[in-house]
């Protein structure tokens, strides 16, 4: 299989910052963009309900556009009605996200800095009554969320004392109530190896690198990286608790037919990144992730990324594929379990780097799924129960539907393998060929 | 008069055509043949998919149907008419909205499935999302259609119109083409002047609204519009269906909405109530037409491959190895099932193997009629007026409709049922995910011909409801079970004596918790007594037994004596060698106690 240039796009889901250049070389470490501003939920102001207005006439007061940065207390709506000038001003700094003709309103978006002070609201000062008294009042414990303009506290003559801000109730002291917004640091990082070779404005950028992509059947966990140790003999290996060392820390690991559960835990307590392998029990991704699997477009957190490259159950890895990841020991190579099954296929992808003596091809591979039909003397693997992973050739292709063990009629192959000469559904059977692997993410080559 | 009719199914991944001959008295299916389906690219033409399954078909029967190089198919001496159902590109896909979820939405989506749908998502007020991650949903679904629902008349208008608005905003667009997308509004009509007065990206007509009152529901006025809408303007967007349309002698009708006109001519002509079950790699279709009304659920996430790891979390791994023999091991069976869905176009070499993907159905089907049965509840919100002995049927506490003991006939297709290797597996099957009580017609439809059937019934209803029973449905018998009550395991409850019309005579006792299997061939009918016991309750009341004409099939008459629901031993050890007893006997030729 050839190395091939690949451009990766790497961008933020939300405006940030871009923190690389053009043409700067990368590592996959690298961070190329990040934003500190972690959006909530858009505080909605009824502007033309504010005014008494009639919803259709925001578009004629609106003063600012959708997108719009504004700062606390900036006009954002206005109206002279008889010459009398009528304002809305923006409760907080952020960004306009929606104005709405039909209902007359505008949402905006909250942001600020993420180091910023809580915000603290004495709701004793404010309802002039001693702390003790004051306490009997609030409506927020410790801990709660709470969003912008909802009440805090409210005494007995329904005197109300709002949140200024959404966010936490981090601490409640006397009768003073600690606000804090809730800010991530969201990262974007390379990934991969390579050079920026363009800009996306305010989300990333693009990276051109050098790899050799595989695709597995099955992962779970997201993207990462690491150097490569391989941590078994040949395809057929088995991962043990014993085979995990403590210099695995940071470390992908690449089993061969199989990784216990033990050997999961153990690689989940010393840190290693993510382990590749033929196969796995379902029992013991079930017992990580501590629920059933349904794989969706989000990778499912168990500590440490997991590729599959066969199927559940022990199962050696196709040997060629072995031996080009093994090839790598020692470099660092990239990862991802992102798996989704229908609507759009999406495979776990293992990105090896290209080696300087390997070609690299500026073109697109014609794609390994080429279906021919399959003929007598090909080399096949069986991707099945109860012969999974096993290997042989064509030596008969009957013309009539046959009857299995199981009772199903269909049509067969009839494969030379080294248990012997086995009937074989052909929607059992995948085209094996030597010169051509990597292409694992394809179904059963069915004739 | 002979007539030749072709019919396709323009399916999501194969084009089915088949060519009947109708006569006066008779229909007879000269061939069949199917080609993929070419709705996308690099085609993106289904006329090519569906012109070469008729030129496979032409090549079977020796008999020439196209013209011009197989270029067009049009009426000659040899072919007197096409008609066609489609599900391409992935059917009908539609996008509901309504106000809240348990009320107008529920109803919007009713209506939707209905009407042959596939739904993208169903949006309410009190979804739980906020209205930017509701706009950026909407956004990257790619609807064909919508319909909005929402406040009864006289009720809600701001909220509809905030949902209208939301529509608006996320600004959808077409799957096929650049065409604005249709909209059905079916909500309170107060909020339509908001549609007129403002500029939108949508085709907008206006129904009648389809929850006018809390406690009405009228879902027909959408239905219809819905399918009008799918002819006239999604179908002609589609790659390739203008010409089909030119072509074809009667509307286009979405596949599942034509299963559902064959069904209701089914469930007219018998003057019984009828449900069908159709379990894919992906999903699980349910129709149902109870007291002529038609109802479907689609069971987007239950399926035998692509789904089959939804389905075990969805029922949890026990409930999979009940139905499975001790020898197989949690770990095996869980990676089996996990691989199904890896490799969803393998096929089971071993009986053991088998037994796992049957057991896998099973536990689909029976949650998709759990699914099917929590929509067809009474309206939500009100009580239902009528007699009060109708209404004792109970779903988790809400009000259903109808229950099982009220199906008649019960037809079973898609690949695990309708490819069982034996016509006793797909039965068993269906019984135990479908549990039928009372007296049950059991049918297959192995290759998925209802859609047919359902077209033809537009302009032909005779020669349909011909091929329906002589040519789609193989009648694999009757299926007679206890609508409640349970007795000890073994112990006797009663006797049963069968005269069949062509000579069948049997005579036996019955024993509780049994399974009993009695040849009676397709075209034999039989008069069946069971005699009465006091525990047992076969539908007209307890002491009463059952009395009966009973028909035949492939199997026969099969007696199940294992309580309703099936009454499971306590410990999943106990349940699997429970499970295992009662298939080995079956399959062994049935029980006979003491005949």
């Amino acid at each position: 299989m050839k190395a091939r240039r690949e451009t990766i796009r790497r961008v933020l889901p939300e405006m940030g910052r871009v923190l690389v250049e053009k043409d700067q070389p990368v590592f996959p470490d690298t961070i190329i963009a990040e934003t500190k501003l972690q959006p909530i939920e858009p505080v909605v102001i009824p502007v033309t309900e504010q005014l008494g207005l009639a919803p259709d006439t925001m578009g004629k007061m609106a003063l600012v556009q959708v997108g719009d940065l504004v700062k606390a207390g900036q006009v954002i709506a206005g109206v002279n009605i008889g010459g009398v000038n009528y304002e809305v001003h923006a409760p907080a700094d952020g960004k306009i996200e929606d104005i709405s003709s039909l209902i007359g309103t505008i949402a905006l978006r909250l942001e600020g800095d993420p180091n910023e002070p809580e915000k603290q609201v004495n709701v004793g000062k404010e309802l002039e009554l001693p702390d003790i008294m004051a306490r009997r009042f609030l409506q927020v414990r410790e801990g709660m969320q709470v969003k912008m303009g909802e009440v805090l506290a409210m005494d007995d003559e329904e005197v109300r004392i709002n949140a200024p801000i959404t966010g936490e109730i981090t601490k409640i002291e006397g009768s003073t109530v600690y606000i804090k917004r809730p800010f991530v640091l969201r990262q974007i990082s390379a990934y991969v190896p390579g050079f920026v070779v363009e800009i996306v404005e305010d989300r990333g950028a693009i990276i051109e690198t050098e790899v050799c992509r595989i695709n597995g059947i099955f992962g779970m966990g997201g993207e990462t990286w690491g150097d490569l140790r391989v941590a078994v003999t040949d395809c057929q290996g088995v991962v043990n608790a014993q085979d995990i060392r403590k210099d695995d820390q940071g470390k992908i690991l690449l089993a061969g037919s199989f990784v216990s559960l033990e050997a999961l835990q153990k690689a989940k307590e010393v840190g290693v990144k993510g382990i590749i392998s033929g196969g796995i029990n379902n029992k013991d991704l079930v017992h990580l992730a501590k629920e059933e699997i349904k794989p969706g477009v989000i990778a499912e957190d168990i500590g440490l990324t997991v590729i599959i490259t066969e199927g559940m159950g022990p199962i050696a890895m196709n040997p060629d594929v072995f031996n080009l990841i093994a090839k790598k020991e020692g470099q660092v190579i990239s990862i991802n379990g992102l798996t989704q099954i229908r609507a759009g296929v999406i495979r776990p992808e293992i990105l090896l780097p290209a080696g300087e003596l390997e070609a690299v091809s500026h073109q697109e591979e014609s794609p390994g799924t080429l279906r021919r039909r399959l003929s007598l003397g090909d080399s096949v693997r069986i991707v099945r129960e109860p012969w999974f992973g096993l290997l042989g050739q064509i030596s008969e292709i009957p013309k009539d539907e046959q009857i299995l063990p199981s009772g199903v009629r269909t049509l067969v192959y009839k494969i030379k393998t080294e248990d012997g000469e086995l009937i074989v559904p052909r929607a059992n059977v995948e085209l094996y060929e030597r010169e051509r692997t990597g292409s694992l993410s394809d179904d059963s080559a069915q004739s | 008069m002979r007539k030749r009719i072709l019919i396709a199914d323009i399916g999501s991944t194969t084009t089915k055509a088949l060519l009947f001959e109708l006569g006066q008295e008779s229909v007879r299916l000269l061939g069949g043949a199917d080609a993929p389906t070419t709705v996308e690219a690099p085609y993106n033409d289904v006329k090519i998919g569906l012109l070469q399954a008729v030129s496979r078909l032409e090549e079977q029967l020796d008999l020439p149907l196209t013209e011009e190089k197989h270029s067009i198919i049009r009426a000659s001496e040899h072919l007197d008419g096409l008609l066609a159902t489609s599900s391409a590109g992935g059917g009908l896909q539609m996008l509901v909205v309504g106000l809240v979820k348990t009320m107008t939405a529920e109803s919007a989506q009713k209506a939707a499935l209905g009407a042959g749908a596939v739904l993208l998502d169903v949006m309410a007020q009190d979804d739980g999302l906020e209205m930017y991650e509701r706009v950026t949903r909407i956004k990257e679904l790619r609807p064909d259609m919508i319909l909005m629902a929402g406040g009864i008349e006289g009720g809600a208008v701001l909220e509809v119109a905030l949902l209208a608005d939301l529509l608006v905003k996320a600004d959808p667009k077409n799957r096929l083409s650049d065409a604005k997308i249709p909209l059905i509004y079916a909500g309170n009509s107060d909020v339509r002047p908001y549609f007129e007065s403002r500029n939108h990206p949508f085709d907008v007509r206006f129904v009648d609204n389809l929850r006018p009152l809390m406690e009405k529901e009228d879902l027909n006025p959408a239905r219809l519009a819905i399918q009008e809408v799918f002819l006239n303007h999604v179908m002609t967007q589609a790659p390739g269906y203008k010409e089909v349309q030119d072509r074809v002698s009667a509307p286009i009708l979405p596949t599942p909405l034509a299963v559902g006109k064959a069904l209701e001519l089914l469930a007219k002509e018998e003057q019984v109530n009828v449900m069908a079950m159709d379990i894919g790699g992906a999903t699980t279709d349910v129709f149902s037409v109870y007291e002529g009304e038609f109802y479907r659920t689609v069971s987007a996430n239950l399926g035998m491959s692509y789904s089959s790891m939804h389905v075990l979390a969805e029922t949890g791994i026990n409930n999979i190895l009940r139905w499975l023999p001790a020898h197989l091991k949690e770990d095996e069976v869980r990676n089996w099932i996990h691989n199904k869905m890896l490799r969803p176009t393998t096929l089971p070499v071993s009986a053991d193997a088998l037994k796992v993907e049957q057991a896998l159905a099973r536990e689909a089907l029976r949650l998709a009629l759990e699914q099917h049965f929590s929509l067809t509840v009474a309206l939500r919100g009100h009580k239902r007026e009528g007699d009060a002995f109708k209404s004792n049927v109970t779903f988790f506490g809400e009000e259903v409709l109808f229950g099982m003991k009220d199906i008649d006939h019960l037809i079973g297709s898609g690949g695990a049922i309708s490819h069982a290797p034996t016509p006793l597996q797909a039965a068993i099957m269906m019984i135990d995910s479908f549990l039928p009580s009372g007296y049950t017609r059991l049918s297959l439809d192995r290759s998925f011909m209802l859609p047919h059937v359902g077209v033809l019934s537009q302009s032909d209803e005779e020669s349909a409801l011909r091929v329906l029973r002589n040519i789609c449905l193989k009648p694999l018998g009757s299926v007679i079970a206890p609508v409640s009550g349970y007795a000890n395991q073994n112990e006797k409850i009663g006797r049963l004596q069968l005269q069949g019309n062509k000579g069948t005579e049997k005579a036996m006792d019955l024993r509780f918790g049994h399974l009993y299997v009695l040849p009676l061939k397709d075209g034999e009918d039989a008069q069946v007594n069971i005699s009465g016991h006091w525990k047992l309750n076969y539908g007209k009341g307890h002491f009463k037994g059952f009395s009966g004409q009973v028909k035949g099939g492939d199997i026969g008459l099969i007696i199940d004596l294992r309580g309703r629901p099936l009454r499971l031993a306590k410990n999943i050890d106990d349940q699997r060698e429970q499970t295992e007893n009662w298939l080995v006997k079956v399959e062994m030729g049935g029980q006979d106690h003491e005949s």
